[in-house]
């Protein structure tokens, strides 16, 4: 159980600035929407907070812990994980294998620790729950075939899948029901939400289906341009101006 | 009874090969390192073998450590180690563990790039580190006899005769190292470790996002990598009893590539069917072999063997990429768990 | 099972197709036909497959039932190809081998060889490495410390003071470039040796390297070059081009004054340089020899061009074996080993005596000092004089 923080967040690709003096407080336990047009900076959010690159200016804080610039595995380490707004799984192996590899301190992960059997009983362990998170995100059946033969939606449930069995405190999802029928696209957050409740997770979700999301989530940042432009309970950005204009233009109307 | 020799000779080089292609299934089928300059790790083996036999056993022969790279010295080293069972075996022996150990050293140390540099561009630095590294050697007489090469490296069984046994019990033992190696590979790949091999192999950036450090396992299967090579290497050297320049080429590499990818990536059982097809090529399709079997080609085998090996592999990579034998879940016990619960809900 | 039934039959068929086959003698050829030597293998297998036919005329002529088999494999130029080819003829049945051509090859068979006690007579294989004595290698090539001495001496009476020895940096262009050097240097001259890798397809770079070094020479400096065919005729062409190298004095391993590097075999702008710069040096085979240019002049009738200078050994090798196997008791390469050096020392062949030292080398040493220049309107290795390695004399014949 963590809070994240982001104290006045800056990335420039070039001449672009991509996040803008951003700050913001997701409290532990807190399921936080992060909603805004494409290019308005969401997802190099979640590249800066993870690590894949560091960023020019601000601090990012997992709890009280300054995780800034911190590579991805070492935040990782610290409970905080990301997924990929394109799924990026393991294609070369099985969607069972592509969950096992998320798990976190395994003893047969280091190349002594295979040495002997001890890692054994503990890959039994870590079997039996992933295969319970496939069959909770209705994968199980497809558990041994390879992660390249999966159709669009059930990659994006394995990545999604591969999140949950990392037993994170601090979970960032980007896009987790793009691409998928609506009706799962629902079952999905329904799962998810069950999920954060029982975890007491910590999850900040993009996600460009709002009805889904608002039916949710318990507050909704919006991003424009890197910058933020609303912050609030669901309804309450519904109604927000600022909202329409970023999404739509201003002169826009609803 | 001939073809017990060309038999035993081809079971030699099998072995060999084969500890070469697990090797480079470890870094490229498992792992997606491109080692390309594989040939250098062989012949680290190889010539780590000739140090030490050259200055170990002549000393041990009376000799001066000196003059190794003289046609004497090698002449002192071939009769001594027919004479003293121990003295080779031991050196051999010796050879054969410091072979495996400068192999691991030199692996972490060339692993260096492949944390900087990827796909194609590492593939071309390590061909290139291994050319470099053999022109190096070749142009430096104080290495190792440079362009000369070394002989007298004596068999570790010289004292056993006849010769065809001699081979024989050779043979055996290289088959049997390379069991051991093949089931030293088989043990640390079946496991989680493996997985994050196949993890970074398939996306670096992603198993770094769940915790993995892949500039970690990269040195690791780099030195574990090489270090079989340069097993390999040291077998070879002992079997020929002579190392020089011209045998470590980057055809080798291009060799035990082809061997790897006719079997299939990240299978290492399907790698004894690509060391088998390849070294039976190059080993069967010949003169002599058709002249025992009383066989007339009207045409010159020494360059169509070369089109049979093309040809072969080009069949292969239109009609069958994925190799042979295809790619397959590593056997961890999470198999078991997944029976069980099948059975159970079925 | 109709299919199994044929497939069968077509199995019992070869089997006694071999048996029979085994009435002939089977001799291992092992020649570069792939690799760094490769351009070198058909000018060995012709030679070969020649002496072999003179062989066999002279057997029917003596009403011998005996024939033999020649088993061609390809050594790759490499000490594994070398032990792969020595390991197929071998189980084909052959004791003796003629070749390999290059010292790498040789290494490579030549513990193989030992161990099963079958012969090598080698044509070449210059290394200073393999002159060992009582082992199953035989080389019909006298070292290169003898031509390396002969140069020295050469190079002295032309009044050369400064030589740079540019030279293949492999097992052969060292083991020529060292002894020279040394001989040079006993003679109160100064060398330096520039190697270059052999395996390049071109060499600008070094020719332009040869260029900077070849400025700083006094005026009696000289260039030696110790190269094979293609690399020798690339480095010859670049240096035509270069205005220093053009004004220097040029010397030339024995494949530099062969009919190789003269046309119709190479362009003709390169041998003009070669007789511009002077070009001279040794070939290992004695002058005048009748038998050696009745050689030349089949193998040009028959092959419509000239032999290289390995081609006249690789020849005398091809004779030596067989007539060794014809006075042999038994086909073993035991027994070959024994007479071998008793038929060399009593042959006179294509590339001269053939008497071996207690290291099974080739013992004398008369070679024919050649020069590049025009004669008749075409440029050509003319023969200038001789040495002799028993007196040590550079015989001119002007």
């Amino acid at each position: 159980m963590q809070s994240l923080e982001l104290k006045n967040l800056s990335k420039r690709f070039g001449g672009i600035k991509a996040v803008d003096n951003v700050s913001f407080k997701v409290e532990a336990g807190q399921f936080v929407g992060l909603i805004g047009p494409n290019g308005s900076g969401k997802s190099t959010i979640f590249n800066v907070v993870a690590g894949s690159f560091p960023p020019d200016g601000g601090k990012v804080l997992l709890g009280d812990r300054d995780i800034t610039g911190a590579s991805s595995d070492v935040s990782f380490k610290r409970g905080l994980v990301r997924s990929f707004q394109i799924p990026r799984l393991f294609f070369g192996m099985s969607v069972l294998e592509n969950v096992l590899a998320a798990a976190r301190s395994q003893r047969g992960e280091r190349m002594t620790g295979t040495v002997g059997r001890v890692w054994r009983d503990q890959e039994r362990e870590l079997a039996e729950r992933a295969l319970e998170l496939l069959e909770f995100l209705n994968l199980g059946h497809v558990a041994r075939n390879r992660a390249s033969d999966l159709s669009g939606g059930q990659m994006k449930l394995l990545e999604l899948a591969r999140s949950l069995m990392a037993n994170p405190t601090v979970l960032l999802l980007d896009e987790p029901a793009a691409g998928v029928v609506p009706t799962l696209a629902h079952e999905i957050f329904e799962r998810l939400v069950a999920y954060q409740r029982d975890h007491n997770l910590t999850l900040v979700v993009i996600e460009h289906r709002l009805e889904v999301l608002f039916g949710a989530a318990d507050r909704v940042l919006v991003m424009n341009n890197g910058r933020l432009v609303a912050d609030g309970e669901p309804g309450a950005v519904a109604k927000d101006p600022a909202v329409k204009e970023a999404y739509f233009g201003s002169e826009a109307v609803v | 009874m001939p073809w017990t020799e060309i038999l035993v000779a081809f079971v030699t080089f099998c072995a060999i090969y084969y500890i070469l292609a697990i090797s480079l299934n470890l870094e490229y089928g498992f792992t997606g390192i491109p080692n390309f300059g594989k040939v250098l790790f062989y012949a680290a083996g190889a010539y780590t073998s000739a140090v030490v036999t050259g200055h170990l056993l002549t000393r041990l022969a009376g000799g001066s450590g000196a003059d190794v790279c003289t046609a004497r010295s090698a002449a002192l080293r071939e009769t001594f180690a027919a004479q003293e069972p121990l003295a080779i075996m031991g050196v051999f022996l010796l050879a054969l563990v410091a072979s495996a150990l400068v192999g691991a050293l030199l692996g972490g140390l060339l692993s260096l790039p492949s944390l900087r540099v990827r796909d194609v561009y590492l593939g071309l630095l390590l061909l290139v580190a291994a050319e470099i590294g053999r022109v190096f050697v070749r142009s430096t007489p104080g290495i190792i006899c440079g362009s000369h090469g070394m002989g007298g490296i004596p068999n570790p069984f010289s004292w056993v005769s006849p010769a065809g046994t001699r081979y024989l019990v050779y043979a055996l033992l290289c088959v049997l190292v390379a069991l051991l190696c093949y089931w030293l590979v088989q043990r640390v790949v079946h496991t989680p470790w493996g997985r994050v091999l196949k993890m970074v192999r398939d996306d670096e950036e992603a198993a770094q996002a769940l915790g993995k450090n892949p500039a970690k396992v990269k040195i690791q299967v780099m030195m574990l990598g090489s270090s079989l090579a340069a097993v390999a290497g040291s077998l070879y050297a002992f079997y020929s009893q002579f190392v020089g320049t011209e045998d470590f080429v980057p055809f080798l590499t291009f060799l035990v590539l082809s061997m790897v990818i006719l079997g299939g990536q990240a299978n290492n059982l399907g790698a004894i069917f690509g060391v088998l097809v390849m070294t039976a090529i190059d080993r069967f399709t010949r003169g002599s072999i058709f002249s025992m079997l009383g066989i007339d080609l009207p045409f010159d085998v020494s360059y169509a063997r070369y089109v049979v090996t093309g040809l072969v592999l080009a069949l292969l990579v239109m009609y069958r990429p994925q190799g042979l034998f295809p790619e397959r879940p590593l056997r961890t016990p999470a198999w078991e768990v997944w029976r069980r619960r099948a059975k159970s809900r079925a | 099972m109709k299919r199994f039934k044929s497939l069968f039959a077509v199995l019992v068929a070869l089997l006694v197709t071999a048996a029979f086959a085994q009435q002939t003698v089977p001799i291992g050829v092992l020649i570069p036909l792939t690799g760094g030597g490769s351009a070198e293998g058909p000018y060995l297998r012709n030679a070969a497959e020649m002496a072999f036919e003179e062989i066999h005329e002279m057997l029917d002529a003596a009403g011998q039932d005996l024939r033999f088999e020649l088993l061609v494999e390809d050594t790759r130029t490499t000490p594994e190809g070398g032990l792969e080819a020595i390991e197929a003829v071998a189980s084909a049945g052959a004791e003796v081998v003629i070749g390999p051509w290059s010292s790498g090859a040789s290494s490579g068979a030549r513990a193989y060889a030992n161990s099963n006690e079958v012969l090598i007579v080698s044509p070449s294989s210059t290394s200073p490495a393999l002159a060992i004595p009582d082992d199953f290698l035989y080389r019909l090539v006298t070292p290169d410390t003898l031509q390396g001495a002969a140069v020295a001496q050469l190079l002295d009476e032309e009044g050369i003071e400064e030589v740079i020895i540019f030279h293949r940096g492999d097992s052969y262009g060292e083991g020529l470039a060292v002894p020279l050097r040394d001989g040079f240097e006993e003679r109160g001259g100064t060398a330096t040796m520039l190697a270059f890798d052999p395996d390049i397809s071109d060499y600008a770079t070094e020719v332009s390297t040869l260029a900077q070094e070849a400025r700083r020479l006094g005026e009696n400096g000289a260039i030696m070059l110790i190269a094979f065919q293609p690399d020798g005729l690339n480095i010859l062409g670049h240096a035509r081009l270069d205005p220093t190298l053009g004004d220097v004095r040029w010397f030339g391993s024995k494949d530099a004054l062969s009919p190789t590097f003269f046309p119709p075999e190479a362009p003709e702008e390169v041998s003009q340089f070669m007789a511009d710069v002077n070009l001279t040096g040794f070939l290992p085979t004695s002058p005048n020899n009748p038998i050696r240019q009745e050689f030349e002049a089949a193998y040009q009738e028959r092959y419509g061009n000239s032999p290289s200078p390995w081609a006249l050994y690789m020849y005398d090798a091809a004779w030596i074996t067989a007539l060794s196997v014809i006075s042999a008791s038994e086909y073993d390469g035991a027994v070959l080993k024994e007479i071998v050096p008793t038929i060399a020392k009593r042959y006179i062949g294509a590339s001269g005596h053939k008497l071996l030292n207690e290291d099974g080398d080739s013992a004398v040493g008369l070679y024919e000092l050649l020069n590049a220049r025009e004669e008749g309107g075409t440029i050509a290795p003319v023969p200038i004089g001789s040495w002799d390695s028993g007196t040590g004399i550079i015989t001119r014949f002007e």
